[in-house]
């Protein structure tokens, strides 16, 4: 899939070409030069982004007992993009970045700070409100809002700052450097370690944190190991690709479906090898293969993600 | 009494804020010490805090004054995992999880014992399949929990409290929600537990009937007091009936059981065969009439073991019923 990935595109890559370019013998130095700058770093930001959000989503699910739980539909990447714009668009007219290095960091930083808000916002409420139903209405008016902050944002900033901005939510898999897939990279690990960590502590906490802590769990240890790392993942990835929906919510099920297992031993490692999978196929469908076309990742995404969640809305339904 | 309790409390006091700065005290210098080895039932109206009881035992919520110890040990010095080795906690919430087994469910048990991702040895399966059977749910192992009935559902949560290994259980209302066959069921179940394997056994009820029968120790909670002893202590030293006080309910020591306090206005002779004379007694009670052996009207039952025949007789009249129910309707008027 994920060689598939590099060779589909606007301009299609023959398998051999691509595999004497891997291989270091000579190719044809124009296809060389569209794998390594563009299409390598495109596939692995894909896979990154879709393990990233699927794992996010199994653990945000987990913490708040709510199976519609993940990082688009509960505000998080709108928060991540709020604190992205907050930063672009709050930086004084004429003042330029240091460095790109700085820029990236600063747009890094800013999104976690958003994400982290949003999320602190959204589990204290759920500590007063059980209703999921509830929680994912307040998530999804807690995501609007935040859009509709970065809209005034966007009408009250300078013409410098908003086109830097406009250009960032343009971001899509494909728009993103060298160094920003190393920051992504590292982001995801991190986070994704931390994530593996608390596997067993996840199980417990299936139970309710009653039992959990009964069991010798450190609540507030389990929490804030899930918190660091949903924004690492959510947050990282919304900064360097945009908002991109319904994966991180979806994939979790869709492991749930193919495994019918709910210990996160199973389910973790699942979650991310599906989630970068399912990515990497959204990528492949969004370069609409045989076209110049490309539609943007969130669109394929929706289209992927969407019906698993309407049909988990309407299992839940049935039992409750 | 010269074995250290599971549990001693000691002089502990709970208060919490409700609403605009009023303090809310729940118990205030109470005192209980947990026989080890037994079955010890918490008994009380809503609200005088048996929950709250139970969750600070468990380490779940902080007493304002006094201390704890279990086992000889005071909380406070111990790791949440040395806790979870002391004490397993079984709560009114009934986790739904989809696509989890019996087993797993059980399994769960174990985590203080497991390494960092919960891998089971050899020894944990053993322990988990000991629990399951234990009570005696062993052909349901593998079987989703979400199909599983409120009651086999219970016993899971209590093989789950087992596989933990810890000589103290804690359960919050086990019986709730179940009907009266499933209560008894596991209200005995429990009561073998202790006895068979030694546990220390503390639950919590509203049902006066299973814990006066079932209980070594019952303890009763009445507005942040605790007394506490073998059921027939309590009933005798009046703190059954203190519990029922505001209530139409009393404890009826002649009879050793609960009673509806009737509001009697009249009396009846009754004449009927000896093994259905309790039985109505209590219905012409319930309609307002005690039985007297020197009033003015009579009620005579004949009864062959299938349909009553029945007559109420005074001196100006004789009426004939052919059910209690009929008769009582009569009675009424």
């Amino acid at each position: 899939m994920f060689i598939l990935d590099i060779l589909i595109g606007s301009v299609s890559i023959p398998f051999n070409e691509f595999l004497s370019i891997l291989t270091g013998k000579e190719g044809d130095p124009k296809y060389s030069m569209l794998i390594t700058t563009f299409r390598i770093p495109k596939a692995i930001t894909a896979l990154l982004c879709g393990a990233a959000l699927s794992a996010s989503g199994l653990q945000m699910q987990t913490l708040f007992r709510n199976p519609l739980a993940g990082p688009y539909i509960l505000g998080i990447s709108s928060g991540a993009s709020l604190g992205v714009a907050l930063f672009l668009l709050g930086i004084p007219a004429g003042m330029t970045f240091g460095s790109e290095i700085l820029k990236n960091l600063g747009i890094a930083g800013a999104a976690w700070i958003g994400s982290a808000a949003i999320l602190l916002i959204i589990f204290a409420v759920s500590l007063r409100i059980k209703d999921i139903m509830a929680i994912l209405i307040l998530g999804m008016m807690i995501g609007s809002g935040a859009t509709a902050i970065v809209n005034i944002l966007q009408y009250i900033s300078t013409e410098s700052s908003l086109k830097t901005f406009v250009i960032w939510t343009m971001g899509s898999l494909g728009n993103i450097s060298t160094f920003q897939v190393k920051i992504l990279t590292a982001c995801v690990f991190l986070g994704l370690g931390i994530s593996v960590s608390l596997i067993k502590s996840m199980n417990l906490m299936l139970l309710g944190e009653n039992y959990a802590r009964t069991m010798g769990q450190n609540i507030g240890l389990v929490r804030s190991g899930i918190f660091i790392s949903t924004t690492l993942l959510a947050g990282t990835v919304t900064a360097f690709c945009g908002p991109i929906g319904f994966i991180g919510t979806a994939v979790p099920h869709i492991a749930r479906m193919i495994f019918s297992d709910a210990d996160h031993k199973v389910l973790m490692p699942a979650s991310i090898i599906l989630g970068a999978i399912i990515m990497l196929i959204c990528d492949i469908i969004s370069q609409l293969p045989g076209t110049d076309m490309v539609i943007p990742i969130n669109t394929v995404s929706a289209f992927v993600g969407i019906p698993v969640v309407v049909y988990v809305i309407i299992r839940n339904r049935k039992i409750g | 009494m010269t074995d250290k309790p599971a549990v001693r409390i000691d002089r502990i006091t709970k208060s919490f804020k409700d609403g605009k700065n009023k303090h809310r005290t729940i118990y205030k210098d109470m005192s209980i010490d947990i026989p080890s080895g037994e079955l010890f039932i918490i008994l009380g109206r809503n609200g005088v805090g048996k929950s709250t009881l139970l969750k600070t035992i468990a380490g779940l919520d902080k007493n304002n004054n006094g201390t704890i110890e279990i086992l000889g040990k005071k909380p406070g010095c111990l790791t949440r995992k040395e806790l979870s080795s002391m004490i397993a906690f079984v709560s009114t919430e009934i986790p739904q999880i989809n696509n989890l087994s019996v087993y797993d469910m059980v399994g769960m048990g174990r985590s203080p014992y497991t390494n960092w991702i919960g891998k089971l040895s050899p020894e944990d399966d053993e322990k988990i399949r000991e629990s399951i059977r234990m009570v005696g749910m062993e052909s349901f192992t593998h079987k989703d929990i979400t199909t599983l009935s409120d009651g086999e559902r219970q016993r899971i949560m209590i093989a789950r409290a087992l596989a933990q290994d810890s000589e103290i259980i804690l359960l919050d209302e086990p019986t709730a929600f179940l009907d009266i066959p499933y209560k008894y069921e596991i209200a005995s179940l429990l009561r073998r537990l202790s006895h068979e394997h030694g546990k220390t056994i503390v639950f919590t009820t509203h049902d006066l009937n299973i814990a006066l029968r079932l209980a070594d120790t019952v303890c009763i909670m009445t507005e942040g007091k605790a007394v506490y002893g073998a059921p027939e202590d309590i009933i005798l030293n009046g703190s059954i009936n203190y519990m029922l006080k505001d209530s139409p309910l009393h404890y009826d020591i002649y009879d050793s059981e609960i009673k509806l306090a009737a509001t009697v206005s009249d009396t009846v002779n009754l004449i009927c065969p000896e093994e259905i004379r309790k039985l109505l007694t209590l219905a012409l009670e319930r309609s307002g009439y005690s039985v007297n052996n020197n009033s003015y009207a009579t009620v005579g039952v004949r009864y062959n073991g299938k349909v009553p025949e029945l007559s109420f007789v005074t001196p100006e009249r004789s009426v004939k019923f052919s059910s209690i129910g009929e008769l009582l309707r009569y009675l009424r008027r």
